[in-house]
Order: C-alpha cells, then structure tokens, then sequence
C-alpha cells in the first residue's frame, strides 16, 4: 500500500494523466486509478473531486456538462492547453525523481 | 425494503445541510454514488450493501465537506449568510416594520385609554402578509420557508410579552395614572396562556420543521429587533443625549467617577444615581448576559458542528436536541426577569433588594410570580431530567456540556436566591393578595431542585469543570478555551451579584449611605430623588430601549464572542492542516535528497 503523502503528491499528475487519453468523469477516473495502480492506490473516491476543481480553476482542466438518461447529468473533464503544459512538465519531474531513485537502488 | 433513491435524498440533505457544497458538485457526487451502486449491484452485492460500500467508498460527508470547503476558503457563517439571505432580507424587513408598528402603538397610547399595540394594525398586517405571500412565491425551500413563518411567528410572540410587561398594577404603581386598570381588563390569565400557547405552537412548529440553521434566522430577527428598538431613543422626541447615556449607564459612572467632576448637585445626584444603577446592571448583565452567550454559543457551534465544517467539541448523540430548546427557553424566562428589573428598578427602588422585591413579589393579584416560577420550575425540571438522563447514558461526558449544565443550575439558582430574604421583611411595593407560603413553597422547590442538580452534577464532574479544565486544557481546541473562559466569567459574575446582594441586605451597606447621601441632595431640576423624567408615560420608550438595549448588549457580546471564536477555530483547524500538509512535502523532498 502507497503511503498517504506519496498519493497525495501523484494526485494532481496522475489526473492530468488520464485525461490526456480524452474527455471523462470522475467516477471513470477514479475506477481507471484502481485498476492501473492494481488497488495499491487506495483513494477516498470523493476526494478526487476537490482535486479536479482546483485543477479547473488553475486553468488546467475544463468540464462540461452533459445529460444522460433523462434527468442525469454527468461532468466531463478534459485537458487544456494549459493542462497539457504542465502535464509535460510534471512528467518530467516525476521520470527525474524515478531514475534517481532507480539510481541510488541499482548502484 | 431499501429504497436507493430515499437514501440518495437522505445522503443529499445530510451533504446539503454541510453548505460546504453547490448544488452543482453534489450532483456530481450523486452521479459518482450512482455509477458505483450499478457497478457493486452487478458485482452481485444485495441493494442495501451496493449503497453501504458505496458511501464508504466515496468518504463521510464530514471529510469531504472539510475538503470542499478548504478550497472555497469560505467559513461557515458565510456561506450560510449567502444561502440564506433570502429569508433573512424578508425577516429583516417584516422585523423593520414590527419594531416600527409597536413602537407607534405604545407611541400612542394615552393614560386612560385602552392601550393598543395594533395602533398601527394595518401596517403590521400587511407587512406580515406580504412577507408570508413572498416567502410561499419566492423561497423555494422549505426549510427557508418554515424559517420565517416561523420568525413572523416568533414576532408575534413578542406581543404578548410586552402587554405583561405593561399591563398590570405593578407597572401602574410605577408610571402611575390608570394605566393598570389595562392590565385588569387584558388580564394575566389569557395574556399568560396565550404566550405559552404561542411559544408552544412555535417550538412544536420549529423542531418539526425547520432547519438547524434557522436559528440564525431567528437571531437575525431578534437582533433587528432589538436594533431597531435600542436605536429608537435616537430618533425619538424629548430624550436627549443624557436619556441615551443613560441606556448604558456605565460610561456615565466612569466619566462622573474618573473626571472627579462631582461639583454641582445635579452630578452628584447622578453619582449616587448611576453608581446603584451600576451594580443591578453588573447583578443583571453578568450571569444572564453569560447565560444568554453560552446559550447562542450552543447553537452556533451546534449548527457548526452538525455541518462538521469546523471540529467541535460535542456530539451530537450526547447534546440532545429536544431539551435543548426549554433549555433555552428557561434560561430566557429567567434572563426576561433580570430585565424586567432592570426596567422596575430606579422608580420603585432606592436600591438592589426593592428592585428583587419589585420583580419577585407576588405584588399583582393575577398571579404573575407564581406563573414564572412554576413555568421556570417546569423547564427546570423537563431539561434538568432529560440533561441527566443523557448525562447518564453517554459514557464520556464532554467538558463543554458539562460545564453548560452547572453553569445554567448555578445561575438559575442563584438567580431566585434573593426571593427568599426581600419577601418578608418591610410592606411590599403594592398590596399582596397572595399568601407568602405558596410563594416560599413554589420557590423553595425550585430552589432546592437547583442545589440539588448542581450538586449532584459537580460531584459527578468534578474533575471536568471549571478551573480544573482550565487547568487540564490542552490547547486542542480554541472553542473550548473560549467556553472555559466563559465559565471563569460566568462564575466571576456570579460572585459578583452574589456580593451585590449582600451588599444590598446589608442595612449599613455602602450602598444605603450613597442613598442616604443622595436624598441629602437635592435634585436641582424636580427637588426630588429620582428626576420624574423616570415615571412619566413619555419615556416609556426610553424604559423599552434601555432593557432592550441590556439585552443586545448580551447578546451582541455572546454572538461576537463566539463568531469569533468560530473564525479563529476555523482558521487555526484549516492552518494545522496546510501545516501538515507542508510538513509532509517537506518529507518528502528530503527523502528524495538522502536518496540523491
């Protein structure tokens, strides 16, 4: 099981991440993160929305909604450009962190 | 049978009443419920374990709304001003005119004549119809809705209560001329019942319908009220500054005291005057202005604590909330008491025991004192039992209810203390028809119900209140500092009055010889003790606005205090947080450091 602070910190790039594959809505994004991590990752689902709001806010995300079934409505997120920039950078950080860290093991 | 879509309109109400959320992101949230209960329900899990699993899954509402809400950097009483300011503009405005309207009516009213607080019917009226028509179209919903009925309903219980206030020989005796014989013709008996039916109607009303937040509602109304009706003075003819001063006596007292500027006869009259005054405001404001904070504190941080957004010290499973609200109810009846003398006092008595005797004896024929005692005993009795019944259930009992609890028997106790030694001795203010030892019976039971209470409640908490806690504070929780705080005060205060009492028996106390002092003085504007700017029917607004103005004075200190004390316990609750957070990358990239 991933420490707390670890999930804390992927949250955000992790989002960015799976909306790089298109559009989609959180409870989709939430199921996608258990099956990649393979249920190491265990998330309380509701928290993954603060986390796309602040991200919409920032300007990275936007949503839209969309009815389904009648009375439903879902929100779909997806990227920006703005989103996808920063996406790129995270990326990298992330890669630097890893290779370090595969680094100082392998050595 | 389990019902998804009932428990859906549950969950929906339980993460509504949080404000922490637009409607927008619990749609969302819903959606989210929704798509996971499908997915558990194909799993092949039965109805009501798709529902449990999912909620578990998506976290308590307390959590999430804590989340939310940090985003929005929105405290509570905020959002609940934004989401609620529908029904308390209209409040706001049926408050406007009600003050307005009752003040005309008592304006108006003329010695002799049937005194008429429906002077202004018409106005009053229409302003309530229109508020109930706008309210029916424009608030959709229905807690608001039950929310102003409800203060409309509220309003109107105030009627009453200023007819007792003004309408019965005691009053008469005071202002004198006709004005009793009023009382007489309204009398106590339908008067009294009609309040305690209203009050009824409306507790029965609220607790089946409205909202937890509707108490704030209900204190916006009360506060404009009062606003309206302390302001009056202001506004009004022939009361002129010293009148306004003379609403808050205490500046007067101090700039009298501190200037030494007691040359003429006039100011040391005004001395003499203010400094008795002084000391039945300090015996009245202190324990019933206490009283009355905690009281508004309780259901401020109750509101805070149902809405989890802030972390407060009690639960809900040990505060009950039936008897919370006789609860409030006595402590009120108790505290109207203290005002009452605050408005008998300067006229009838020379000093702190006349005033007791004033508001305590059985001096009317209609059976007012025995009313409030058994009412005060039966709320007693009702919120006593149910408070020790709960007490005694919950195995932890928390500091903060705890404290609630002694603090309140302490004050109702000692409130009806000085009943006892101001009724025998000296002839009452007006002639009694009451036998005393019904009197001394009814009070002595409420008396030794108190002691009683209180004793039992202290030795049962002994290590949970007062200085103790004060003592095994942790700093965990600024509220409770602050109620721990309140305590201390509440118990000063108690010592206070306690010494102000005494004072007032002592037959050589100070006090008798700044009277004996004063009467010596001769009042250069009426030759007399008391300025008969006091007793006349014209000032009447002024004895309005100075008990009214106690009142928001209590009540303006106990909603500040504890807004404050909210505000402060918010930020400091979502600062700890940042800091962990902080804390936690910090960790983090010294890991990644080591590792380098």
């Amino acid at each position: 099981m991933i420490s707390r602070e670890l999930i804390a910190a992927s949250t955000e790039p992790l989002v960015l991440s799976l909306l790089q594959r298109g559009e989609n809505y959180g409870y989709a994004i939430a199921e996608k993160v258990r099956t990649f991590s393979k249920g190491e990752m265990e998330w309380t689902e509701g928290m993954l929305y603060p986390v796309l709001h602040r991200l919409e806010r920032r300007g990275l995300l936007k949503s839209r909604w969309e009815a389904v079934n009648g009375e439903r409505k879902r929100r779909y997120y997806s990227l920006t450009a703005k989103g996808r920039e920063s996406l790129g950078k995270r990326r990298q950080e992330w890669l630097a962190v890893h290779e370090t860290l595969t680094e100082a093991w392998g050595a | 049978m389990f019902d998804l879509e009932q428990s859906l309109r549950q969950w929906r109400q339980e993460i509504e009443a949080t404000l922490a959320f637009s409607s927008e992101e619990i749609d969302e949230l819903e959606d989210h419920l929704r798509f996971s209960v499908d997915a558990k329900l194909k799993e092949g899990l039965t109805p009501e374990n798709a529902w449990t699993r999912s909620l578990g899954g998506l976290g308590p509402a307390s959590a999430l709304a804590l989340e939310f809400a940090k985003d929005k950097l929105m405290p509570a009483l905020w959002r609940l001003l934004i989401a609620w300011w529908r029904p308390a503009l209209l409040l706001f405005l049926f408050g406007l005119t009600f003050s307005f309207c009752v003040q005309q009516g008592y304006q108006e009213a003329q010695p002799g004549y049937i005194f008429d607080p429906w002077v202004s019917e018409p106005k009053l009226w229409g302003m309530a119809w229109v508020c109930l028509v706008a309210t029916l179209i424009l608030l959709p919903d229905k807690a608001q809705k039950n929310a102003v009925l409800a203060g409309i309903g509220n309003a109107f219980c105030l009627i009453p209560l200023l007819h007792i206030l003004f309408y019965n020989p005691l009053t008469e005796k005071i202002i004198g001329t006709g004005w009793g014989h009023m009382a007489a013709s309204f009398g106590w008996l339908p008067i009294s019942l009609s309040l305690i039916c209203l009050l009824v109607l409306n507790v029965w009303w609220w607790k089946r319908n409205a909202a937890n937040e509707e108490i704030s509602v209900l204190l916006a109304v009360a506060g404009t009220l009062i606003l309206v009706l302390a302001l009056s003075p202001f506004v009004g003819e022939g009361i002129g500054n010293l009148s306004i001063r003379e609403v808050y006596h205490m500046p007067t007292a101090s700039e009298v005291t501190f200037t030494g500027n007691i040359q003429s006869d006039f100011l040391k009259w005004k001395f003499v005057d203010v400094l008795i005054v002084s000391v039945i405001y300090i015996a009245n404001i202190l324990p019933f202005g206490l009283a009355l904070l905690i009281c508004a504190g309780i259901f401020i941080i109750r509101g805070l604590a149902r809405n989890r957004v802030i972390k407060a010290p009690m639960r809900n499973e040990i505060f009950p909330s039936l008897p919370t609200l006789p609860w409030l109810m006595a402590l009120v009846g108790s505290g109207f008491c203290w005002v009452l003398g605050s408005f008998l006092e300067p006229p009838v008595s020379q000093n702190l025991r006349q005033a007791e005797k004033a508001v305590f004896h059985p001096s009317t024929n209609y059976g007012g004192l025995e009313i409030m005692v058994l009412l005060s005993a039966l709320f007693f009795f009702i919120c006593g039992y149910e408070l020790t019944r709960k007490l005694a259930r919950a195995s932890r009992i928390r500091l903060f209810y705890a404290a609630m609890l002694v603090t309140f028997e302490l004050v109702m106790g000692l409130g009806l203390l000085p009943l006892f030694p101001a009724l025998p001795s000296d002839s009452p203010p007006t002639v009694s028809a009451e036998p005393e030892w019904l009197t001394w019976l009814l009070g002595l039971a409420v008396l030794l119900m108190a002691f009683c209470q209180t004793f039992l409640m202290i030795r049962k908490l002994r290590h949970q209140v007062g200085v103790i806690s004060l003592w095994k504070f942790e700093g965990r929780n600024l509220l409770e500092l602050g109620l721990t705080l309140g305590l201390i005060f509440a118990g000063s205060g108690l010592i206070l009055y306690m010494v102000a009492v005494v004072m007032a028996f002592e037959s050589t106390s100070v006090i008798s010889a700044m009277i004996a002092w004063g009467n010596s003085i001769k009042d250069p504007a009426v030759n007399h003790f008391y300025p008969q700017i006091y007793g006349t029917p014209d000032h009447l607004a002024f004895w309005v606005t100075s008990g009214i103005g106690y009142l928001s004075f209590c009540l303006a200190a106990g909603l500040g205090a504890v807004i404050v004390l909210s505000a402060l316990e918010f930020i400091r609750f979502n600062s700890f947080r940042l800091y962990k957070i902080r804390k936690a990358r910090q960790g983090l990239a010294e890991t990644l450091v080591l590792s380098e």
